[in-house]
């Protein structure tokens, strides 16, 4: 296959990928989201209308741009210049799936990972063709109002993906910093005390979470950590912070908490199950 | 001087303090006959620093509060160095040196009214006696990570408006460490080493920092 200008294939429409299809459309791009859930394809297109209603003014959006989307099972046929995967946070889904892109996709299309810990060398270790135009595009959540992408060269990452990386990020007016490719990469590394040195000090009887949250609230964190958990998901938080403990070959620094870890045994999954620290019902 | 507060040794803290209080504040004052309210000694160490100073307020100014910074040294144990020659209260002075609306407090009992009572809006949160108190102790290891990404190569602007833009923090990393000086940084990592174990130990750029300011731990 060959690459064509300005078109994106999104693979996995949760909301992450939803959200980068909504921002590239918003800019023009074409359009193909990949997912084999055909809940989750009609969610997604409903989703992303209603972002890109909400978020522009009509004389901002182009008309055109439902047919700039397309939204489908397999990627057959389509030629894009650049591959953002944004399935869930696990190599036993990414592995096989940038295996097969390596395969089908020639060298000229620029694949990404959207993921948030795992390591872009480990990626390329199972996408040997051409390792070199592969690189991780680290979008947050909400993605349309989130600026900050991270652009992770993996160890065998070239120097004009990167630069085309950053290209891309700023051409959707978004701000690329570029991470180095280590657990965590910059973001989520450097945020690791913010949850676990607050686990700690709760559940050793330091300080109540509400306080705890009240104090960073008060210093102008939009949220103290307890409340943050709780809208991220703290199965999600858990996951990050699990992955780095691995990556790091179990430093003691990035230890996950059981507190967390006894939370998702109750299901109490912070805002989305109802309760987490906090109760929402 | 009657009725006043005195702050001991930190320029930078004697405006914040006026803001919340009717009081005059002065910092170090030579008038050592003075009534003072209320002293604020907000060092963090070296400890043995730190026991000098509230040995010299307890010896000078007996039976005053002392609101002491507890965040790298217990206040049981600053208690024990002065036995009760003075009423000290720990806190967090981080928290008071970027004017938080709600300051963290350690004390044996409830809340002390008296010598609270002189600033007119601040909240206090009373925590347990710990090493780091709240916000320091997630603060300074959030700077300890990311010190490391300058030797990858990163600037001080990139990281801080990473974590700005990434995570909404009110300041980026870099830029607290900028506020609060990467020597008390230091000195609260190594307490916290000390106290919770070696995945505290100062990142060898702080280290390089406080030794080339002549701090050390254990001076």
């Amino acid at each position: 296959m060959t690459a064509s200008s300005r078109q994106l294939m999104v693979i996995g429409a949760g909301t992450m990928g939803r959200g980068i299809s909504e921002v590239a459309l918003r800019h023009g791009w074409r359009v193909h989201l990949v997912d084999p859930d055909a809940a989750q394809r009609q969610s997604a297109q409903a989703s992303i209308e209603k972002g890109l209603t909400r978020a522009a003014s009509p004389e901002m959006l182009d008309p055109e741009w439902r047919r700039r989307l397309t939204v489908s099972a397999d990627w057959d046929g389509i030629e894009p210049s650049w591959v953002i995967e944004a399935v869930p946070e696990t190599m036993a889904l990414k592995g096989p799936l940038f295996t097969r892109l390596d395969q089908e996709f020639g060298p000229e299309v620029w694949l990404a990972s959207n993921t948030s810990s795992i390591a872009v060398t480990e990626i390329q270790g199972v996408a040997r063709n051409f390792p070199e135009r592969i690189g991780g595009l680290h979008f947050f959540n909400p993605v349309p109002r989130m600026a900050l992408v991270e652009v992770i060269a993996g160890m065998a990452t070239k120097a004009p993906y990167v630069a085309a990386a950053v290209e891309l990020i700023r051409e959707w007016d978004k701000e690329p910093v570029v991470a180095p490719d280590r657990p965590g990469f910059l973001v989520n590394r450097v945020a690791r005390p913010y949850y676990l040195e607050a686990l700690r000090m709760v559940d050793d009887g330091i300080v109540s979470l509400e306080t705890c949250d009240t104090i960073f609230e008060g210093v102008g964190f939009p949220m103290g950590p307890f409340r943050l958990m709780d809208l991220v998901g703290i199965d999600v938080n858990f996951a990050v912070t699990e992955s780095v403990f691995t990556q790091t070959f179990y430093d003691a620094r990035y230890r996950p908490h059981r507190l967390q870890q006894q939370k998702i045994r109750l299901g109490q999954l912070g805002r989305k199950s109802g309760r987490g620290f906090y109760r929402y019902d | 001087m009657t009725n006043a507060i005195w702050v001991m040794g930190k320029p930078s803290l004697q405006e914040v303090v006026q803001r919340h209080t009717d009081l005059p504040v002065t910092v170090s004052p030579e008038d050592t006959e003075g009534d003072v309210g209320l002293i604020i000694e907000p060092s963090l160490g070296p400890p043995d620093t730190k026991r000098k100073r509230l040995e010299q307020v307890a010896t000078l100014y007996p039976g005053r509060w002392v609101l002491t910074a507890s965040t790298t040294i217990l206040l049981a144990k600053q208690q024990c160095w002065v036995a009760d020659q003075i009423h000290l209260i720990g806190f967090d002075p981080w928290l008071m040196r970027i004017d938080a609306n709600r300051l963290t407090i350690v004390t044996d009992e409830k809340i002390p009214a008296t010598p609270l009572a002189h600033f007119h809006d601040w909240e206090w949160d009373p925590i347990r006696d710990s090493v780091g108190g709240v916000f320091a102790r997630v603060i300074a290891p959030l700077v300890n990570e990311a010190i490391a990404y300058r030797e990858l190569g990163l600037s001080d602007s990139e990281i801080d408006r990473a974590i700005r833009r990434g995570l909404n923090h009110p300041r980026g990393p870099l830029e607290w460490a900028q506020i609060f000086g990467l020597s008390e940084i230091g000195l609260l990592l190594e307490a916290m080493r000390q106290a919770f174990g070696e995945s505290y130990l100062p990142h060898p750029e702080i280290l390089r920092h406080m030794a080339r300011g002549g701090v050390d731990w254990n001076a």
